[in-house]
């Protein structure tokens, strides 16, 4: 690719540190098992569920159907009536940090570590 | 009254119009990754960036909006056509920015890094926007910076090759 110019190589290099950077910094969040599940729709108020029950959550609002299970410490999407279905191949989920997010249904649910606090302060 | 000027213009935008909004399509075709959704080659921007370059930036706006509108006609939801027009207006500004006063320092691979980097930058800040939280949006945003250099070094070869004989048809 000779037609590249010095610039080019720079900015790709910068975006990659720049991007392996946020991603470093992120992993030292996902690290332990979680503790607490959050469950957001829209802009209502989150529920936090304990992630060591086992149970099933149906997050239905109207037409918009998802039931969610948590089994064994770990969440996934059972059942979504979504349009792309990525919330339920998303699969299961147990560590601090990690999320499900129905997009179409504006749902998401993290899983929170023992120090909600700081999670809390970071997305508001 | 039209000119034969404007007919030409307009024949020529129906048809970049078209070939933004078959690439469009096909990519849904293309297996996509459970892990990383959202994360797409970005084809139709070909189109976007090559009026741009070709013509004005008045021209690849005119097919950006037409492709993302009649693209929402297919699959109807108000998230996804937020979704791509954020994304491709951020991203024709980036690169109509880039293309005029940046255009010694880049090729049209870097200009189409930037515009897949600003593409996908600002989808996270409509995801940060519609789930109301910064955390998974931020979390994912290393995997959209990786996927943006990726796409956007594929995408501005491609362009970068058409260009050249595209000028070259345009000298004979």
């Amino acid at each position: 690719m000779n037609m590249m110019k010095r610039g080019d190589y720079i900015l790709i290099i910068f975006l990659l540190l720049f991007a392996g950077v946020l991603f470093l910094h992120n992993m030292n969040n996902i690290q332990e098992k979680g503790t607490m599940v959050e469950i957001r729709f829209a802009d209502e108020d989150p529920i936090y569920v304990s992630i060591d029950q086992n149970t099933t959550l149906d997050l239905s609002h109207g037409d918009l159907v998802n039931i969610l299970c948590i089994e064994d410490e770990k969440v996934y999407m059972l059942e979504s009536n979504c349009r792309d279905q990525l919330c339920v191949r998303r699969g299961e989920i147990s560590l601090e940090g990690e999320s499900i997010v129905c997009l179409p249904h504006r749902i998401s649910i993290v899983i929170l570590g023992t120090d909600k606090g700081d999670i809390d302060a970071l997305s508001q | 009254m039209p000119s034969a000027n404007n007919i030409q213009r307009f024949t020529r935008l129906s048809l970049f119009v078209t070939m933004a909004l078959v690439l469009s399509y096909m990519e849904r075709f293309l297996p996509i990754l459970p892990a990383f959704p959202g994360i797409k080659l970005g084809l139709a921007n070909i189109i976007t960036f090559i009026v741009l370059i070709m013509y004005s930036w008045k021209d690849a706006f005119f097919v950006l909006i037409a492709r993302v509108t009649l693209l929402s006609f297919f699959s109807a939801s108000g998230i996804s056509f937020l979704y791509s027009m954020s994304g491709g207006l951020m991203s024709l500004m980036a690169m109509t920015f880039a293309l005029k006063y940046l255009g010694n320092t880049f090729s049209l691979i870097g200009i189409s890094v930037i515009g897949a980097f600003m593409h996908n930058t600002a989808q996270m800040l409509v995801l940060a926007a519609v789930l109301r939280s910064f955390f998974i949006p931020l979390s994912y945003y290393p995997i959209l910076v990786l996927s943006a250099v990726l796409t956007g070094i594929l995408t501005g070869y491609i362009v970068a090759n058409l260009h050249r004989h595209l000028e070259k048809l345009g000298q004979s």
